[in-house]
């Protein structure tokens, strides 16, 4: 029931020139602000854009064959990272064999297990806790724990335990996820069939949250490659050009290498465009991580939708 | 039924494998072999070390020279290749025994120098074969056990139950590694308050760990981080708000599409590479733009750490902004509102429960993230007086301490009790998050 008047008349209370005049304004203020959000994302962007091209700017014409697989020379002021790449590789994955199982275990027990109820609500308030507690008290409780009372030492396998810890509950998080996109439907065909919850789980619903859970892991992979506080006191040295031949031995690690290189490296300025290179072979190797799990994730949610 | 039986076959094989592939590891290599004997030799012969490095040079010599003689009797092509592995292992073993040494500083009582130095290679050698036994132990155990739970026959109802125990069990890993980190972090931190009070570690001024006797005040560290907390949360949590708020009411799909990944990227960039983004690009035109002493100071930190904790605090207000009730905002347009009106009055306070869970999440990342204010907020442990002043908020001072700390001393525990300040910091933060999201949660159109 729209009046006439309220129609050609902007208000009922006001002379019609003068609320003309306060729409307009109110429009005009609307259009400035929403530019300034605008301007906000763009800031967003700016940054991202601004990192990423200036490390490609002076890091592209560091990356050789040579750096990428030979060991560094000449107190690390020569040379390339071959040794940081590998350690870098072996702790990520390290990590994920032990975050992994854990973690979706732990997601299917709070999606498909869990009642809601105070158990549930303490299990998620860990969670939630763990994923806030800082990388660098990860690192003090590592060093406490699995260097110093179980005697691992500065060791592939103290760290990959602490970067284990941390990527807990990215992983829980994104399983999560996945599993929460699978229908409903699909469980309660397979327990209409007369199924067991577990056969349900492990015959439908995992099979088919595997690519959200892929994704997650990849997303828990590149977080534990770009960690450095956790690293620090329980698995990267500063140097070794030793290939480790057993999880109790030390590496070298990429974000590692490039705080030495760029704090405490005997001669900063020379080793620069070493600096570039490493951080921008760190960065291709996260992003690169970071665009597949996007990249599988939109696919997914294309499928949902359809 | 028989891949079942086929898969556990499968499995034990693998677990045996694993466990006899470990006592290969575990016998002795050429080098630990020779350092063995060496150490058995010269103990033996009664020498009296006053230090663990003194024998260990005398292995060393022992062993080089042994090992020269050696690839000596092999084809000269093998010799060269075969001498230098085992160089490169000796080198190894010398680190695991130096290691070792620094970490327990003195010789244990009743032992011989060179004692310590056969110990450690037996422990090492058996280490190595520690991983895989284990290992094996876990794969063995998990196929008995479902071995068992098959051979059983257990109702249908009954192993349901046990699966969905076991579930639950490892669910609680995550709360177990939380006590255990608190356990850690008490057991090596308190321990400094036999020599400083707590009144004088939370507010002493001075924080000169390595002094005798150390002077340990983390007041300036505190200030330093709480300095660097607020100023970085100036930056973001306008710009944050601001994004969310840009991307989940005003952005097109299309537009949505485009910016959303970027916001993830950006919260994906590894600390240390804005770290050092800020210490190559951010300091030197700080510098030069201000005229101040240091381009690494306060105020380049908290950039950094803002553009750090933007990405939380946008993907979590995003969420609440989402989560408002269509129903809210249709009944204010059909009011009359414009667009922008809509979103101060009705949609803004509807998810402010959200949005300011998003900005405590925020802070609680910019508190704790270490590597970018170890590297570009200037580290130096004094109150900050202005915003290009140097700091050294708590997480770069144990990053940047730990490693000189020796083991165990009252620098080591004071580091560790800066960490329980640091943790109880993020704790307080997430709790409160925690409770604010849960508290004032949105459910329904009605709770306006």
């Amino acid at each position: 029931m729209q009046s006439e008047a309220t129609a050609v008349r902007p208000s009922p209370f006001l002379p019609e020139e003068a609320a003309r005049r306060r729409d307009n304004r109110r429009r005009a203020i609307q259009a400035g602000v929403f530019w300034l959000f605008r301007g906000a994302v763009l800031v967003n962007a700016a940054a991202l854009t601004v990192i990423i091209g200036f490390l490609l700017m002076n890091g592209l014409s560091a990356i050789n064959w040579e750096f990428l697989t030979e060991a560094p020379r000449n107190s690390m002021t020569e040379g390339g990272i071959f040794p940081c790449i590998l350690g870098t590789f072996l702790l990520s994955f390290g990590s994920m064999v032990v975050a992994l199982p854990l973690g979706v275990a732990s997601a299917i027990y709070l999606h498909e297990y869990a009642r809601p109820g105070r158990l549930l609500r303490l299990i998620r308030l860990g969670i939630s806790n763990l994923a806030g507690v800082p990388s660098v008290v990860f690192g003090l409780f590592g060093l406490a724990f699995f260097v110093t009372v179980l005697h691992l030492g500065v060791s592939i396998a103290a760290g990959a335990l602490t970067l284990g810890a941390l990527t807990l509950p990215v992983v829980i998080g994104t399983t999560e996820e996945a599993l929460r996109s699978v229908p409903q439907t699909y469980r309660e065909a397979s327990l209409g069939l007369g199924a067991t919850k577990w056969q349900t789980i492990s015959k439908v619903v995992l099979p088919a949250a595997l690519p959200g859970i892929l994704t997650g892991s990849i997303l828990g992979i590149s977080r534990a490659a770009g960690e450095t506080a956790a690293i620090m006191f329980t698995a990267a040295v500063f140097y070794t050009p030793l290939i480790p031949t057993s999880i109790l031995d030390d590496v070298m690690a990429l974000p590692y290498h490039i705080y030495v290189l760029a704090t405490a490296g005997t001669e900063i300025e020379k080793t620069r465009h070493l600096q570039y290179g490493t951080a921008l072979v760190l960065i291709a190797l996260v992003l690169g991580m970071n665009l597949i799990a996007i990249f599988i994730r939109a696919r997914l949610q294309r499928r949902m939708t359809r | 039924m028989n891949r079942f039986y086929l898969l556990v076959g499968l499995l034990l094989a693998l677990a045996l494998a694993l466990f006899l592939l470990g006592k290969t590891a575990a016998r002795h290599n050429t080098v630990e072999r020779i350092t063995l004997d060496k150490a058995a030799a010269l103990a033996k012969a009664g020498e009296e070390y006053s230090a663990v490095a003194r024998a260990l040079r005398e292995v060393q010599r022992g062993v080089e020279f042994e090992l020269d003689q050696r690839a000596k009797d092999q084809p000269e092509a093998q010799a060269g290749k075969w001498l230098q592995d085992q160089t490169e292992e000796m080198e190894r073993l010398l680190k695991y025994v130096r290691q070792d040494h620094a970490s327990t500083g003195a010789l244990p009582k009743g032992k011989t120098a060179l004692g310590v130095v056969a110990d450690i290679v037996e422990r090492r050698a058996a280490a190595r074969s520690n991983g895989y036994d284990l290992a094996a132990g876990i794969l063995a155990v998990l196929t008995l056990a479902g071995l068992t739970l098959k051979a059983l026959r257990l109702r249908r109802q009954t192993r349901e139950r046990l699966i969905q125990s076991g579930f639950l069990a490892t669910a609680s890993t995550s709360i177990l590694v939380l006590l255990l980190i608190m356990l850690f972090l008490f057991a090596e931190g308190l321990p400094v308050f036999k020599v400083v009070s707590v009144t004088n570690f939370l507010f002493g001024h001075l924080w000169y760990p390595t002094e005798d006797p150390p002077l340990l005040g983390i007041l300036p560290l505190i200030a330093g981080s709480i300095a660097v907390t607020a100023l970085s949360s100036l930056i973001a949590i306008p710009l944050g708000v601001m994004t969310a708020i840009y991307l989940a009411e005003i952005a097109r799909p299309a537009v949505r599409e485009i910016f959303k990944p970027i916001i993830e990227l950006l919260a994906s960039l590894p600390s240390v590479v804005i770290g050092f983004f800020g210490m190559v690009v951010v300091a030197p035109f700080l510098q030069e733009t201000f005229h101040v002493a240091t381009g690494l100071n306060l105020f380049n930190a908290s950039l950094m750490l803002a553009f750090m904790s933007v990405p939380t605090i946008t993907s979590v207000s995003e969420d609440a902004i989402y989560a408002v009730p269509t129903e809210l905002k249709e009944a204010s347009l059909a009011l009359g509102a414009t667009h922008l009106e809509t979103l101060g009055r009705v949609i803004v306070p509807a998810s402010l429960s959200g949005i300011s869970t998003a900005v405590i999440l925020g802070m609680s990342r910019s508190i704790g993230e270490t590597m970018v204010v170890l590297m570009v907020a200037g580290g130096a442990g004094l109150i900050p007086m202005s915003i290009f002043a140097p700091v050294r908020p708590m997480p770069a001072s144990i990053a940047a301490e730990m490693g000189e700390a020796p083991f165990q001393s009252e620098h080591y525990f004071a580091l560790f009790a800066i960490g329980i300040v640091l943790f109880v910091f993020t704790l307080v933060f997430n709790i409160v998050a925690d409770h604010i999201a849960h508290r004032y949660k949105q459910v329904g159109a009605a709770t306006l």
